[in-house]
């Protein structure tokens, strides 16, 4: 299996906040700059703060907690290549929230999605019924193929991939897309060998081994 | 070539799918009315997984730059060559610089329209079909365009006057009558619920695509209480992310079922109580929305006669066309 490293921009660290989705129809997300003149609190910070409730004292330890460790893609599906994630650690330090009882009908490529307590990317835009928490440059689904590292098959992602996630900040995202449009971007990735036994006996060990791979 | 001069509403590419992508979530697409597909690619001499055009609730403008042989089945929405009405779910000649256009709809929701040598875009993962949300396959991965200039495969076709006759075309009834196996979470549903799922009569909602069908009207389902296990999410109607098969129906917050189809979304954390039989998945791609639907239930020995006889009924087509 492989492990990535997955740079992302976490909505509330930059103030890029997504507006609430079933209003507004963009023609594209990759105009992420006109977002952070839209104004401030709304969808994604409302969904932080349902964390706060459900889960994290705070939205720095979410934050924290969702990025601290890796997820395991446990599936492949619901759009192209959507990975669903699941946070390797101990089920009480997993963080759980609520997912929407009308799904969305517009969801932006890209996002950052959670609910219950799975994470996800949208591969592409669409329908969805986890909430929103950021958005990634680095794109996991391709039908053209163009993109430097979905050219062997156009979904990255299999069930049994382990990434780890990047914070990064609106400069790093730019930087990012400007490298992936150009082809000069290729995720950071290792091939790693995951025992299952080894992390239940020692979950943080086996983490820091995986984190160790990955940036060996 | 074809040249698209009025789109209509989603007109897409599609032929009989893209099976064995949807374990990445890749769905099969494809006709959603297959049977109607295969009757229009038999009429005009096409191979009947030949790629066609899908167009919903209203008809294309298509201007032709060689001779041609068509068909048009499905919906009752009148194909009309240089405006003169041509009979549907029968062959009949256009020749080059021939504009194609058609009449309202009067009955169903989906035209199919054959065109011999069929529509010659690149087979994609094994298939022409176009799956839009993907942006994969079909014309450039997505809905057709006014100005669209389409490939067409070589063969001017069969003779013009083949008909499939009106007892071996398939329309859902009045009601809609959708054959559902109960199953998967059905055990989750109180069983005031199971029954009212099956007594009320659903409508159409407006939201309703290759996707999936939403229905509302029905009483709201309510659930058996339980502790909700770990990671489902805190609704009675959700459950820890799974797999969703073609025509199973969910139904988020226990309201509105949707039932999904040909581009269904492979998985998610949403209950679903049964699926429609695979017999009924074409009559779902002839439902308007508002048309009053009801659910029936179905076990598998009558699913599995269902499918039979539906594949005695494309055998019959087959049959009156080679004869």
């Amino acid at each position: 299996m492989k492990i990535f490293l997955w740079r992302s921009l976490f909505a509330l660290a930059f103030c890029f906040v997504a507006f609430p989705l079933w209003c507004c129809k963009w023609r594209e997300w990759g105009s992420i700059l006109g977002i952070g003149a839209w104004g401030a609190l709304s969808m994604c910070w409302a969904e932080y703060k349902e964390v706060r409730r459900y889960s994290a004292p705070s939205v720095e330890a979410f934050l924290a907690a969702f990025t601290g460790s890796p997820w395991f893609v446990s599936m492949v599906g619901f759009v192209a290549g959507l990975p669903f994630l699941y946070q390797m650690v101990e089920r009480k330090r997993q963080i759980q929230v609520p997912k929407y009882l009308r799904p969305r009908t517009d969801t932006p490529a890209l996002t950052i999605g959670f609910g219950g307590c799975f994470g996800c990317i949208y591969s592409v835009r669409g329908a969805g019924g986890y909430q929103m928490f950021g958005i990634t440059p680095m794109p996991i689904y391709d039908p053209q193929q163009k993109i430097s590292y979905l050219q062997d098959f156009m979904c990255l992602f299999r069930p049994g991939d382990i990434l780890v996630w990047k914070p990064i900040d609106r400069e790093g995202y730019d930087s990012i897309k400007a490298d992936v449009e150009a082809g000069r971007f290729t995720p950071s990735m290792a091939e790693v060998t995951f025992d299952l036994d080894a992390f239940e006996r020692d979950v943080d060990g086996t983490n820091r081994k995986l984190l160790e791979a990955l940036h060996a | 070539m074809l040249e698209v001069v009025r789109a209509g509403l989603a007109t897409t590419v599609q032929d009989l799918g893209r099976p064995g992508y949807y374990h990445v979530g890749i769905p099969i697409s494809g006709a959603m009315d297959r049977l109607a597909a295969r009757a229009a690619n038999l009429l005009v001499g096409n191979p009947e997984d030949a790629a066609l055009l899908e167009s919903p609730f209203m008809g294309p403008e298509l201007r032709f730059a060689d001779a041609r042989t068509v068909a048009v089945t499905g919906a009752e929405i009148a194909p009309k060559v240089n405006g003169q009405i041509r009979p549907l779910w029968t062959s009949f000649r256009v020749d080059k610089g021939d504009l194609l256009s058609f009449d309202f709809l009067k009955r169903g929701a989906r035209i199919y329209i054959a065109i011999s040598g069929g529509i010659d875009v690149p087979v994609v993962l094994g298939s022409r079909s176009t799956y839009a949300l993907g942006a994969l396959g079909g014309f450039a991965g997505r809905k057709l365009e006014a100005g669209d200039v389409l490939p067409l495969g070589p063969g001017a076709g069969a003779a013009e006057g083949r008909t499939v006759p009106d007892h071996l075309r398939r329309m859902p009834e009045m009601p809609a009558r959708l054959r559902v196996m109960p199953g998967l979470y059905w055990h989750r549903l109180t069983e005031e619920a199971k029954q009212s799922f099956f007594e009320d009569t659903w409508k159409v909602a407006p939201e309703a695509d290759r996707i999936g069908y939403r229905f509302r009207g029905g009483r709201p389902l309510t659930f058996v209480p339980r502790e909700q296990p770990f990671g489902a999410g805190s609704d009675p109607s959700n459950i820890v992310d799974a797999a969703y098969p073609y025509g199973s129906i969910q139904v988020p917050g226990g309201t509105e079922p949707i039932a999904l189809h040909r581009d269904a979304v492979s998985g998610g954390g949403y209950m679903m109580l049964g699926t429609v039989i695979s017999a009924d998945m074409d009559l779902i791609g002839q439902l308007q929305p508002h048309t009053p639907t009801r659910f029936v239930p179905c076990d598998m020995a009558e699913a599995l006669r269902a499918r039979a006889d539906r594949r005695k009924l494309l055998d019959a087509i087959r049959a009156h066309l080679a004869a």
